[in-house]
């Protein structure tokens, strides 16, 4: 585990090879039987991310993306294939192990927030620090610390049925940033969300991977996110479709990236 | 005698709870009709009921014995006396009879009236042979109604004549009673000096008897004949006895009070209630009603008519009515000492099999109901759970999570319930013994039951939570993930 903060703000490598990879998949495939039928949810994925890159991921939907977070993330187990996170086979740990990783290594970020609703703010914010035994003031500190980060120190004590959806959003990923993890994974962060308050969350994400140099992976429909992304990656039908750098992309899709951008 | 004492009020608090167990075995003696073994204050009760039966009877006896040569022997038997003599007293007991017959069915008013205290009694009749006596007597009698008439068509005359009769007669009555008296003790004797616990007239022989009289000074002839009649007085007076003992069970002198209605005025309205006439129908107002000829008579019918039925068997109701008549006589120190023995004996845990099976269906269900409402809780929270583990919470956690909800609940519940148990067992108490049962309340078991109810219910919240949790706790983190 390494602590990512503290290299924050320098500048990255550019050259792929010299970048270290902090999540590899090999051969990855997942495929859920339901009866008779079998659905390939993944059908073989090759990726190396970066520590410190925003990688944006896009497909239409059913294209397997919510899958790959759950593969890459450690939620569920590929049905062959592997992941390996900071050169970690996955699929090596064990229940407890696990546990830990969800808790210090990864944040994630859903498209429907998943807030306790009984708890206000704050007390979200703190809960994945008690699983990592912090408690107490220092919870309390460090939570206020990461609401004023997303802009919400004001808003600690409201529930999260009093706040908007960009507001509870931003609260989620205050909570996913809860024990400093090196990966934040988003899963369609601003699905629920117009526009507006979309580029807000967007703004949010880019902030953590400039100021804290968090590794970003987000799946998106939403191609303005291309603009600040560093890699973007097509899936479709489970594989990959194509993996390129940001200043590839926008040199073939310029105007489509330019007039979202607006 | 081997009968138990009861417990009395001198002998102060029956700690060894002999209270209750003395109720127990009293009821259930006279429900069955057993021969009743009676305390010494129970002989002397028996002998003021016994008595006054045997008189009332006695009169009827007399009368048979016109009729019945059997009858008249017995009588000459008992009385010592000639056959002439016998023949003499039939017809004043006629005449008497006749009387008892006209005094039964006047109404209370006009009984007090006639009669001293309203009781045609032996006393009564001998203090009108006094100077003047009668002649009030009869000037009371003109007054009454004319709708009920006289034994006699000239009562002056018929009633004078009746009493010189009675009064010259009363000497051979006399010898009748004192000559079954002195049998009766004798026979007692005879019986209990051969040891039996339970004397058995049927083994009574002729030499034991006649051994017996002699010690008791009695001289008799004593022959296989007249032991067969000696048998007969002997088993009447017990009868009597039993009666007496009857008398004895609050329950019977209620369903007595219910045969012998209340006093009524004139016009037949009630002068008393039927609960206070029940109320005031006390043992000892039973034997004074009893020590009349008329009330003997009835009295003795109705008891007739309850041994006849036998419809007394031991009930947690009777046994309960006991207890209430007590509480009623006041007799608190001894209630008192059987409701500490009816605690110490269900305070041993000991469940009926009724009971049991209410236990234990009971906790069936609380253990259904608690799972399947946990099961609900966690389907509702499939989501928050699922995220719970996203953020790192173990499967121990989630588990844990779970059962210390369900616990909770299990302690608020059993609370509730605890102070609900405690209130409707002490209202219940309360309802069965009075405030006798706030006086004995016993704190020590009743908080020993609400601690336990405590704990079983914390338990079985705890074991009801584990199958709910342990889903909560195989919940995949991706579910997290899923929209719906
Ligand atoms: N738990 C599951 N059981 C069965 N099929 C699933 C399950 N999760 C996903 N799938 C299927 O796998 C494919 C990929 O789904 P998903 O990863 O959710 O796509 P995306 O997130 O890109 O919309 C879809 O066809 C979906 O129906
Ligand atoms: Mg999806």
């Amino acid at each position: 585990m390494t602590d990512t903060t503290s290299t924050a703000g320098e500048a990255k490598p550019t050259g792929p090879d010299e970048r270290a990879v902090i999540i590899r998949t090999r051969d990855l495939k997942k495929s859920y039987a339901m009866g008779e039928v079998t659905t390939h949810a993944l059908r073989g994925i090759d990726v190396e991310i970066y520590r410190g890159e925003f990688l944006c991921i896009l497909g239409p939907s059913g294209s397997g993306k919510s899958t790959f977070f759950n593969m890459v993330g450690g939620l569920d187990c590929p049905t062959s294939g592997k992941v390996f996170i900071d050169e970690v086979d996955v699929a090596q740990l064990n229940a407890i192990e696990l546990a830990f990783l969800r808790c210090r290594k990864i944040g994630y970020i859903f498209q429907t927030y998943n807030l306790v609703q009984y708890m206000t703010c704050l007390e979200n914010i703190t809960v994945p620090m008690a699983f990592a035994g912090v408690t107490g003031d220092d919870a309390r500190q460090r939570g206020m610390e990461l609401l004023q980060l997303v802009g919400l120190a004001e808003r600690w004590f409201h529930k999260p049925i009093e706040m908007s959806g960009g507001q509870q959003q931003r609260t989620a990923i205050a909570r996913s940033m809860a024990n400093r993890p090196s990966v934040l994974l988003c899963d369609e962060p601003t699905g629920n969300l117009d526009l507006r308050t979309g580029a807000e969350i967007h703004d949010v994400l880019q902030k953590l991977n400039k100021e804290r140099g968090v590794t970003i992976i987000c799946a998106t429909h939403d191609h303005r996110l291309i603009n600040k992304a560093d890699r973007i990656l097509w899936i479709r039908d489970g594989q990959v479709e194509r993996l390129a750098e940001r200043s590839q992309v926008v040199v073939q899709t310029g105007s489509i990236g330019g007039r979202e951008n607006e | 005698m081997s009968g138990p004492n009861p417990p009395t009020s001198t002998s102060g608090k029956l700690a060894t709870g002999r209270g209750a167990a003395w109720f127990v075995a009293e009821t259930d003696k006279t429900a069955g009709l057993a021969d009743p073994h009676l305390s010494d204050a129970g002989i002397q009760d028996a002998a003021a009921a016994a008595l006054p039966v045997a008189e009332a009877d006695l009169a009827m006896t007399l009368a048979e014995t016109t009729t019945n040569p059997e009858t008249a022997a017995e009588i000459a038997l008992l009385g010592q006396l000639s056959p002439e003599q016998v023949k003499q007293l039939a017809p004043v007991a006629r005449q008497e009879k006749k009387y008892v017959d006209f005094f039964d069915v006047l109404p209370a008013e006009r009984r007090e009236e006639l009669l001293r205290e309203g009781k045609l009694t032996q006393e009564w009749l001998a203090g009108l042979s006094k100077e003047g006596a009668l002649a009030a007597f009869l000037a009371k009698l003109a007054a009454v109604d004319k709708d009920h008439k006289f034994p006699d068509a000239k009562p002056a005359e018929g009633f004078a004549q009746f009493l010189a009769q009675w009064n010259e007669t009363e000497v051979l009555r006399n010898k009748i009673r004192a000559g079954r008296g002195e049998i009766f003790q004798a026979v007692q004797k005879a019986l209990h000096t051969r040891g039996a616990d339970e004397p058995d007239l049927a083994k009574l022989d002729t030499k034991a008897l006649t051994k017996a009289m002699a010690a008791a000074g009695v001289e008799r002839e004593i022959t296989i004949e007249t032991i067969e009649i000696i048998r007969r007085q002997i088993a009447l007076v017990r009868a009597s006895e039993k009666i007496a003992a009857l008398l004895d069970v609050p329950a019977i002198r209620e369903w007595l009070s219910r045969q012998i209605q209340p006093a009524k005025d004139s016009r037949g309205r009630k002068t008393m209630s039927d609960e206070a006439w029940a109320r005031s129908l006390t043992k000892g107002r039973l034997l004074e009603y009893a020590s009349t000829m008329d009330g003997g008579r009835r009295l003795r019918g109705y008891l007739d008519k309850l041994t006849g039925m036998r419809p007394l068997k031991l009930s947690p109701s009777r046994v309960q009515a006991v207890a209430e008549y007590w509480v009623r006589e006041k007799h608190l120190s001894d209630i008192e000492a059987g409701v500490l023995a009816n605690v110490a004996e269900s305070s041993q845990w000991g469940f009926s099999g009724r009971t049991v099976w209410l236990l234990v269906v009971s906790f069936m269900v609380c253990v259904v109901g608690i799972a399947n409402a946990m099961l609900m809780s966690v389907t509702e929270r499939f989501r928050e759970i699922a995220t719970m583990k996203c953020l790192g919470a173990t499967d121990r956690f989630i588990m844990l999570n779970f059962v210390l909800e369900s616990c909770i609940q299990g302690i608020a519940g059993g609370a509730c319930g605890t102070v609900l148990g405690l209130l409707l067992g002490t209202l219940r108490g309360m309802g069965s013994y009075g405030w006798i049962a706030m006086a004995n309340y016993p704190g020590g078991e009743v908080a020993a039951a609400a601690g336990i109810s405590l704990v079983a219910g914390v338990v079985i919240s705890a074991l009801a939570a584990v199958y709910p949790a342990w889903v909560a706790a195989r919940l995949a983190p991706m579910e997290a993930m899923r929209i719906e």
